[in-house]
């Protein structure tokens, strides 16, 4: 050994630069590493299954249609991602049958992750649910590298399949339910997917109805040690497995993994489902900017991210989900952000702690609103026994003719009918009743945003009363000359007050007793009914028993 | 020239959370946290250096000038330039190669300028791009335009490699047998030479083989990871350190 820096590297000869303090040759330690890294990849690996390899040996692990792997043949490529490519096979033994088929790309198989793969499978196989894709078999090609068969699930993503089949919020709170299931099923097997997203939950539909399988279960995505931990960043070759959009924060801390993990993940696909969009934007930013957004940024509430959105968007998102822009955010309502939101918390503690309690949540909310719902259309039942707007315009056009009628009558016919006692007041409270009932009408009709009609009832209202007054004057002006009517104890105004102030409430009364009965709620109705026939017998007793019985006709008509 | 002493055992890259590229530091400064991206640069100078000095400077102002590319970097009020980096697609090496071109343009530019006497901060006589926008274009081919520059690149990362490798042994008290074992590990010893050191530091010629094999293992992993700290993912590894051989295996001018 020289203890003079050689010119030259006894390896290679390159000649080393001159202003270097270390006898490194570059070249050769550069060199060394390239064998090194192609050494590590085809070091001899024990066969996974015994399966048959027909000796085809191809480079970096490029297989294609046409190509065979043990038992199966490649037909199509049906999809790539981070750890694998996936082909549609036809198994050829022992018998025919088309089948999805893994292959793990090459730079992904050296041993840690071989060896999990084998253990993984072997756990999946115990996986038994109609929405979780089976695993067949197992195996490795000629050049060392795995794969594994699974059920062929001919489907869309979740995603795509609700867009096209434009499902309403709450069908695909009911196919996302059937996901949760899903997962749950494998949280209690000790399995965690990992790597929950759309393209990994696939659509298909039996008897018409949309049935979501759940595919690719966290197979040999990185290599990690004994326990479940998982960086989805291999830290190694700080490469990045996989797309960031669905990771949870855990994940990109580089901590251990739980099933909250899948949780989150569920809410991400859950927002996706929702809005449209993903909880976190990430796209654009460089992978430091994309972690610390998933560590430390909040997720925007769905009803604000929705209008956020350009019209262009907005449009389309509602469209598919067969419903408008200005009625959308109410579907949308406070209590769905909560259990969205509560999916995607940094903290895992405060995540649903198990899909399964993030199941019951939804299915809750949506009985909820179905309860809601028919509420509504039985408090529209109870109030129309006839249909309201019928009832409405035979009122609008009979009344004008009973009032028009009697208080013309009473003008013109003054000399000759000794109008009694009972029709006089008949008449000059039937006017007042329907003055009073009309606009109780018209802000019904408002609350019910029935404008038109509203408006049409004021109408009638103010034309009535201008009415009544013109007449009014007149009968006082030809009053004079004849015999002196009848004499009935005209009402003084504090008497007045006290009749239209019951009527207000035995009408107020009638009108909650609907509502009630449209709630079921047994207790104010026995309530109700007894203050109604309190006020019915206060009203006989003190003898404005006319009134008791214009009251009964208006209610009859109701 | 090398004056580069990390502190022992400290690699702010192989420390945090995150995928510990290059990048993750640059980014990190635009959070205001400067002092990884300082020693980044005080790593890389050295290719740096060996631009300025082929476009034709003087070594004293190649000085200066890449103290101030470090400074512009590093200032405050270049936040937007920092923006920009979130594009991440390009190698790191091509990255610092192109914005410290960029930078040296500027340079140039404004003395012609002051020269002039027009006072203004003139514009970029860089045919690349529009103000501000030094981004590495990801369709570009591997090679940059200075050729020099890359291999001092490939040397600096050999060379900051091994050094890694001292202060790995140095921090485990093993200083004295990291130099006595340093030529073996570069090239292959005899065995003759092997009972040398073996005698010399009382051990066995067996542990001394052991020695050397760890290290020359290890070396090749800090190589590994130096080289893949500077670019996004296995496929632009393979292709960087791909071009890096065949860099070497030209002739040098």
């Amino acid at each position: 050994m020289s203890a003079v820096t050689p010119n030259k590297c006894p390896r290679c000869g390159t000649p080393l630069p001159a202003n270097t303090t270390h006898k490194v040759c570059a070249r050769c330690a550069l060199a060394d590493v390239q064998a090194f890294a192609e050494q590590e990849s085809s070091s001899q690996r024990p066969d996974l299954q015994g399966v048959r390899d027909t000796g085809q040996s191809h480079f970096a692990g490029d297989y294609k249609p046409g190509d065979t792997i043990g038992r199966y043949d490649l037909r199509e490529k049906i999809g790539e991602g981070g750890s694998g490519v996936v082909f549609l096979a036809e198994q050829q033994q022992p018998f025919k049958r088309q089948v999805a088929l893994k292959i793990i790309k090459r730079g992904m198989d050296n041993d840690k992750v071989i060896s999990r793969f084998q253990t993984e499978l072997r756990a999946l196989a115990l996986l038994d649910h109609s929405s979780i894709a089976r695993i067949y078999d197992a195996g490795t090609t000629h050049e060392r590298l795995p794969f594994f068969t699974m059920e062929l699930v001919r489907g869309k993503k979740i995603t795509e399949y609700c867009d096209s089949h434009r499902l309403t919020v709450p069908q695909r709170l009911e196919l996302f339910v059937k996901v949760c299931r899903a997962v749950q099923h494998a949280h209690e097997k000790s399995f965690i997917h990992r790597d929950i997203k759309p393209s990994n939950v696939l659509v298909t539909e039996e008897n018409g109805e949309p049935f979501p399988k759940l595919i690719d279960f966290g197979i040999a995505k990185t290599p990690t040690g004994e326990q479940l931990t998982n960086n989805a960043v291999n830290t190694a070759t700080g490469q990045i497995l996989g797309t960031l959009a669905y990771m949870s924060p855990e994940q990109a801390r580089g901590q251990d993994i739980d099933n909250r993990t899948d949780v989150y993940s569920l809410g991400g696909l859950l927002y996706e489902l929702m809005v449209g969009c993903l909880p976190l934007e990430l796209d654009g930013l460089g992978q430091y900017e994309q972690f610390r957004t998933i560590i430390e940024v909040r997720p925007t509430q769905l009803t604000d991210r929705f209008e956020e959105l350009p019209l262009k968007d907005k449009l389309k998102i509602t469209h598919c989900r067969q419903t408008q822009i200005d009625l959308f955010p109410n579907q949308l309502h406070s209590e769905l952000d909560g259990i969205v939101m509560k999916c995607l918390e940094k903290n895992r503690e405060r995540r649903f702690q198990a899909a399964s309690d993030l199941t019951a949540r939804i299915q809750q909310y949506l009985k909820a609103q179905m309860n809601a719902e028919s509420q509504k259309e039985s408090v529209l039942a109870g109030e129309t026994k006839l249909s309201r707007k019928m009832l409405i315009i035979i009122k609008t056009i009979v009344e004008p003719f009973w009032l028009a009628d009697s208080l013309i009558l009473s003008a013109s016919e003054r000399g000759r009918i000794a109008r009694s006692k009972w029709y006089k007041t008949i008449e000059g409270i039937g006017a007042k009743l329907f003055l009073l009932i009309l606009p109780g009408e018209c802000l019904n009709a408002i609350y019910k945003r029935e404008y038109p009609v509203a408006i049409g009832l004021l109408f009638v209202v103010c034309a009535y009363t201008y009415v009544a007054f013109l007449l009014r004057k007149f009968r006082k002006q030809d009053v004079a000359p004849q015999p002196p009517p009848i004499e009935i104890t005209p009402l003084k105004w504090h008497e007045h007050l006290m009749v239209y102030g019951m009527m207000f409430t035995a009408i107020g009364i009638y009108l909650l007793l609907i509502h009630l009965m449209g709630t079921r709620n047994i207790l104010g109705i026995i309530y109700l009914v007894g203050a109604f026939l309190t006020l019915y017998a206060a009203l006989w007793i003190s003898g404005q028993r006319q009134l008791f019985l214009s009251l009964a006709t208006i209610i009859i008509c109701q | 020239m090398d004056n580069l002493d990390e502190a022992d055992g400290e690699h702010p890259e192989r420390s945090g959370l995150f995928t510990q590229t290059h990048w993750s530091v640059v980014l990190r400064a635009k959070e205001g946290s400067f002092t990884a991206l300082d020693t980044l640069f005080a790593k890389y100078r050295k290719p740096l250096l060996v631009h300025v000095l082929s476009r034709g400077f003087a070594p004293d102002r190649a000085e200066d000038l890449v103290q101030g590319f470090a400074a512009h970097l590093l200032s405050p009020d270049k936040k937007p330039f920092l923006d920009n980096v979130s594009q991440q697609k390009g190698k790191f090496r091509t990255f610092l190669f192109s914005s410290f071109d960029y930078f040296i343009n500027d340079e140039i530019a404004k003395e012609k300028a002051l020269k002039r006497g027009a006072g203004n901060y003139p514009e970029s006589l860089n045919a690349t791009g529009p103000d501000g926008q030094i981004l590495h274009d990801p369709k570009a081919s591997t090679p940059t335009a200075d050729v020099e520059y890359d291999r001092a690149w490939v040397q600096t990362i050999v060379d900051n490699s091994v050094r890694l490798l001292e202060h790995e042994f140095a921090a485990r008290g093993k200083a004295d047998l990291y130099h006595a074992i340093e030529p073996a590990i570069h090239d292959d010893a005899t065995s003759s030479s092997y009972r040398d050191i073996a005698s010399r530091m009382d051990m066995t010629e067996g542990a001394v083989k052991a020695q050397v094999h760890l290290a020359r293992k290890r070396l090749r992993t800090i190589i590994h990871q130096e080289i893949m700290q500077t670019v996004n993912d296995k496929e632009q590894f393979d292709d960087e350190l791909t071009y890096l051989i065949g860099l070497l295996n030209q002739p040098q001018t």
